[in-house]
């Protein structure tokens, strides 16, 4: 089977496909005159994001000759989030097809050199790469965030702290280079450190990724950035962006700075609980649907980041599993509240009109439960990984801490739930068109699909038994 | 054997699916009704077949991942039986009785509550503690989207009560299941536990007291009875099967099944006990003072289940056995009977409007009045039996004579208290000066058959299965392989106890009804202190985030840019 797959293409040709196609698609639509042809700036870009998911698929089979190519040289993890990545681009055009209509080129350009871009993140073994396509992110985000954001100190907001998070960064990999004059993450991650000289790299490793992810004292850019920007985008930002930063976390920091991990383990458990008491907390006092949802993210995040340095190998395999289950729920919660605010109007708890619209309350019902991870929802068995990895690895107190606030983001959950199903509608009866079905169905089927056969994302023991041997 | 019925219920299942398809199809009600009838019969069968032949068997179905090393299977020995067999029976007749009471959406109705009973059987019927956790919790969201269902319209508002309460109970379990994964490494509790040394046995503690938090929960004992006493307007076949599915599947049954676990330690069944007399006698008393029927059913339903965690504390197996059975049935039975009340009174609830309808409603009169006599304990009915035995075990157990001597007389005084209730409330509805309008009178007549003639059958094993299983327990001794027990501490002075204290019982409620009318005032407290500091204390965590960015961000951009930014 693997054979047969090389001989038809070559490994790096695929991944530089993927990462071309975007491309390709963004200066085809670049020619394209916008004020004639509307129809077909949507189309292409669809078309391409389409290809683009098709292309990065073929990447599972492959991944596991490993190989190396500029750079370039996916392995298990970053497979599942390059999958991951162009399903979710795909589904925020989906999304966008009705929400966009000014500035249209530039907003289909734009997200598909993010594609691109991300794609190429996800795959890098090079730290000095990992830091500039970082770079770029952040500014082509902004960028869009700038035009189709409603308020324009959001973009201001999220371009400073990042910054200062990647200013952190660029000090830890000018810091790491200097002492190595090595950027390869694998060969890094066998050289051994002073103990100090390893605390300096965690924290500033940290630190950047930390304002990636959101965590206490940085996370200040998420929950406006997520309320008052189109769907499409947010999707991007709560579904891929944040990822960027566990990805980090996952993939550079533990391999780099193993020790420091284990040494440091508690404080950072210990912040990621404060995140998510903080961040649950917030979200019970906020009226906005967007505003909750970014909140709650945030203490997923959170959560995420605590399965990771748990130091416990079920810790790790619940981290990536909620970061795919986080993702997916996320994006099915927005197309939700997307849906809603179609209808109403507005985004407020007590918008209330769920009777109105024919088999939208299963669909909405799956996306809360797999959102607010409600025991035994799909993505419940990644909180229990992670809740059993801080409990074997004698922190049962932040243990019972994220329990306690994962059962209060719960009871909150099916607040919203009841106000949304229970309110009193004003308007008339207006089912779902086939857009919205055409994007909502396909993640919630993925969704359920998931939580019957998790074995699709946990079971990657095997896969990186087979990397360390190779390595 | 539990698989044939989970079969019948997927049959079933299948059938409110077809109905719900073509709702104008309106026979199809009745097909789902006789086919739950049909299931619950079979379910008689495999319980009468359990008792002549006890036996355990396991199916087992399908395994989750590689690293939880859990699976899913049916067990089937005779406590997850008669636990199936309570359910089947009490669906059955809910369906028949669902079909006169819910007017509106009567298939998505059937739907969720046939879909409840599935989940309860297999919850029943498991036989690992991930298993459990999973249909427990299953059980929680549907018992939630069965009380958000109002048969007269707009979905019910209090009902998230239910879900907060239980998401708690969940974690409470979740650690649990943790807790016991990293002391044996397994999740069945088919074999002992084996207790290595002080440890181990610590451990267990703390596992035995957070799987006893989460069961408190669920089973609305002290500091969490809110959400029982939310759930007034859900229609009443969802509160029939909520009082006897919900609360006691989910909350008393793992106390038998994980008894190796409570027994491990004194201080958990200790707790147990101080727990399950405190709710039993505070909620008798509430419920003698009640205004509204609803209140009475709720507060009734958490004495009774106090009581069952009272005996759970005295590893009174047996006695626990005959209470569930005796509980579920007079329960639902009497949720019914107060049913047709309320409906044929168009949602009335408070005891001040009622009085005098026993010549309109004499159907359910007679019903009522058999469910309440079955319930004081009168002799040879089942409550008579169950107290019967819950004393003998209690005043025959080995805690020390403080324990044993408040114990029985908390029990005595809550049987007094029970018998109060019970018949003020009768009182109060059939008896007494009618205060209703007479234009509501004009229109007020007995209800029709399919909400009659469950009644009857419901009272019919309410009365008598607690005496089926009195001696198929303790004399015929056929189940000595799952509970070993003595006979006789209490022994003749039973009867004439209970005669005594229905006698109590009956002057205390003719009492309180001369002397405390109910009032159709409420009394709110006002907390307004806390409630400026809360709205203070959301003003403040709304705009944390916001204000203190904005501020620097002023500081430092000057204000030509804030009004570009405030727009």
């Amino acid at each position: 089977m693997q054979a047969a797959a090389d001989q038809i293409m070559p490994v790096d040709s695929i991944l530089l496909l993927s990462i071309s196609i975007p491309l390709i698609g963004a200066i085809c639509i670049s020619r394209i005159d916008e004020r004639e042809f509307t129809a077909n700036v949507k189309l292409a870009s669809l078309w391409t994001t389409v290809f683009a998911f098709i292309i990065s698929l073929m990447l599972f089979e492959a991944s596991v000759e490993r190989f190396s190519f500029l750079t370039f040289g996916p392995s298990f993890i970053s497979v599942r989030m390059i999958a991951m990545t162009t399903f979710l681009v795909l589904v925020a055009v989906m999304v966008s097809q009705d929400e966009i209509n000014m500035e249209l080129k530039k907003f289909h350009i734009l997200v598909l050199i993010l594609e691109a871009l991300l794609i190429a993140i996800f795959s890098t073994t090079d730290i000095l790469v990992f830091y500039v396509l970082l770079q770029l992110i952040i500014l082509i985000t902004f960028i869009l965030l700038e035009i189709f954001g409603k308020d324009s100190i959001c973009a201001v907001k999220f371009f400073i702290i990042l910054s200062i998070g990647s200013l952190l960064l660029l000090l830890g990999v000018i810091f790491l280079v200097n002492l190595t004059e090595i950027t390869d993450i694998n060969v890094l991650s066998r050289y051994t450190f002073s103990p100090r000289q390893e605390s300096v790299i965690f924290w500033t490793f940290f630190l950047g990724f930390a304002s990636i992810t959101a965590l206490f004292p940085l996370h200040i850019w998420l929950p406006d950035t997520g309320t008052e920007t189109p769907t499409a985008l947010t999707i991007l930002l709560l579904g891929i962006f944040l990822k960027i930063g566990t990805f980090g976390m996952q993939t550079i920091l533990l391999p780099i700075a193993e020790n420091s991990c284990v040494h440091f383990r508690g404080y950072i458990l210990e912040l990621a609980t404060l995140t998510m008491g903080y961040a649950t907390l917030a979200a019970r006092v906020q009226r906005d649907l967007k505003h909750i949802v970014s909140y709650i993210s945030m203490g997923q995040m959170a959560l995420i980041t605590a399965g990771l340095f748990s130091g416990n190998v079920h810790g790790a395999a619940g981290a990536s599993f909620n970061t795919i289950m986080h993702s997916l729920g996320a994006t099915a919660l927005l197309m939700v509240i997307a849906i809603i605010e179609n209808r109403v109007g507005n985004r407020n708890v007590d918008a209330g009109m769920i009777p109105l619209i024919p088999y939208f309350s299963p669909i909405a019902t799956v996306a809360m439960l797999t959102f607010f991870s409600v025991p035994w929802a799909p993505s419940f068995l990644g909180n229990f990984l992670i809740l059993s990895a801080c409990w074997n690895e004698r922190f049962p107190i932040i243990c019972l801490g994220i329990g306690f606030i994962i059962a209060c983001s719960i009871s909150h959950g099916f607040k919203i739930h009841r106000q949304i199903f229970s309110g009193i509608s004003r308007l008339k009866k207006m089912p779902m068109n086939r857009k919205e079905l055409a994007g909502l169905i396909p993640l919630i089927m993925l969704i359920l699909a998931i939580s019957v056969y998790p074995r699709v994302i946990l079971d990657c023991r095997g896969e990186q038994a087979k990397e360390k041997r190779r390595l | 054997m539990v698989k044939y019925i989970v079969l019948f219920q997927l049959i079933v299942l299948l059938a409110c699916q077809s109905y719900q398809w073509n709702s104008e199809r309106e026979n199809r009600k009745y097909l789902v009704a006789a086919l739950a009838m049909l299931t619950a019969s079979l379910a008689t069968w495999i319980l009468g077949d359990q008792l002549a032949t006890p036996r355990s068997e396991y199916t087992f179905l399908w395994s989750f991942t590689e690293q939880i090393p859990g699976e899913f299977g049916l067990l089937s020995d005779s406590l997850s039986i008669v636990a199936a067999w309570i359910v089947c029976v009490i669906t059955a007749i809910a369906n028949c009785y669902s079909i006169g009471y819910v007017k509106k959406n009567l298939a998505v109705f059937l739907l969720a509550m046939n879909a409840l009973a599935m989940n309860t059987v297999l919850l029943a019927a498991s036989a690992n503690l991930l298993q459990m956790h999973i249909f427990w919790t299953v059980l929680t969201l549907l018992s939630y989207f069965l009380l958000t269902f109002n048969p007269r319209g707009s979905p019910v508002k209090s009902s998230t009560g239910i879900v907060s309460a239980h998401a708690f109970g969940d974690l409470g379990f979740t650690i649990a299941i943790i807790a016991l994964f990293q002391i044996f490494g397994n999740f069945n509790f088919g074999e002992k536990f084996f207790i290595g040394n002080d440890l181990q046995l610590r451990r267990l503690e703390f596992v035995a007291l957070a799987i006893l938090t989460s069961i408190f929960f669920k089973s609305a004992q002290l500091g969490s009875t809110r959400w029982l006493c939310q759930t007034p307007e859900a229609s009443m076949p969802a509160q029939s099967l909520i009082h006897s599915a919900t609360l006691l599947t989910a909350g008393i049954f793992p106390l038998i099944r994980l008894q190796n676990v409570f027994e491990c330690s004194e201080l958990v069944q200790n707790t147990m006990i101080l727990g399950g007399l405190g709710s039993m006698t505070l909620y008798s008393i509430k419920a003698v003072f009640a205004e509204e029927l609803s209140e009475i059913l709720a507060y009734s339903s958490i004495a009774q289940v106090g009581a069952l965690v009272v005996a759970g504390g005295f590893s009174a197996y047996g006695a626990m056995i005959i209470m569930y059975v005796s509980h579920a049935f007079s329960k639902s039975a009497l949720i019914f009977s107060m049913g047709s009340v309320v409906y044929s009174l168009s949602g009335e609830q408070k005891l001040s409007n009622m009085g005098g309808l026993f010549e309109l409603l004499p159907k359910t009169y007679i019903s009522s009045i058999l469910t309440v006599i079955s319930m004081v304990g009168v002799p040879l009915m089942s409550f008579y039996y169950s107290r019967k035995v819950l004393l003998n075990e209690i005043a025959s157990a080995n805690r020390g004579l403080a324990l044993n001597c408040i114990a029985v007389g908390l029990v005595v005084v809550a049987a007094i208290l029970t018998s109060a209730y019970l018949f003020r409330m009768i009182y109060l509805i059939f008896h007494g000066k009618r205060k209703l309008t007479e234009t509501s009178l004009a229109y007020l007549n007995e209800n029709d058959n399919f909400i009659i003639f469950p009644q009857y059958i419901a009272v019919f094993f309410a009365i008598f299965s607690g005496v089926f299983f009195y001696y198929a327990l303790y004399v015929d001794l056929i189940w000595t392989d799952v509970f070993a027990f003595s006979y006789g501490a209490v022994g003749g002075y039973a009867i004439f106890t209970f005669v005594t204290v229905n006698l109590i019982g009956i002057a205390v409620a003719a009492l309180i009804c001369k002397a405390i009318t109910p009032r159709n005032i409420s009394i709110q407290l006002n907390y307004k202190g806390i409630d400026k500091f809360k709205k203070h204390f959301i003003h403040i965590v709304q705009n944390l985030d916001r204000k203190y960015f904005r501020k620097v961000y002023l500081l430092i951009a000057g204000s030509g840019r804030s009004n570009h930014a405030g727009r």
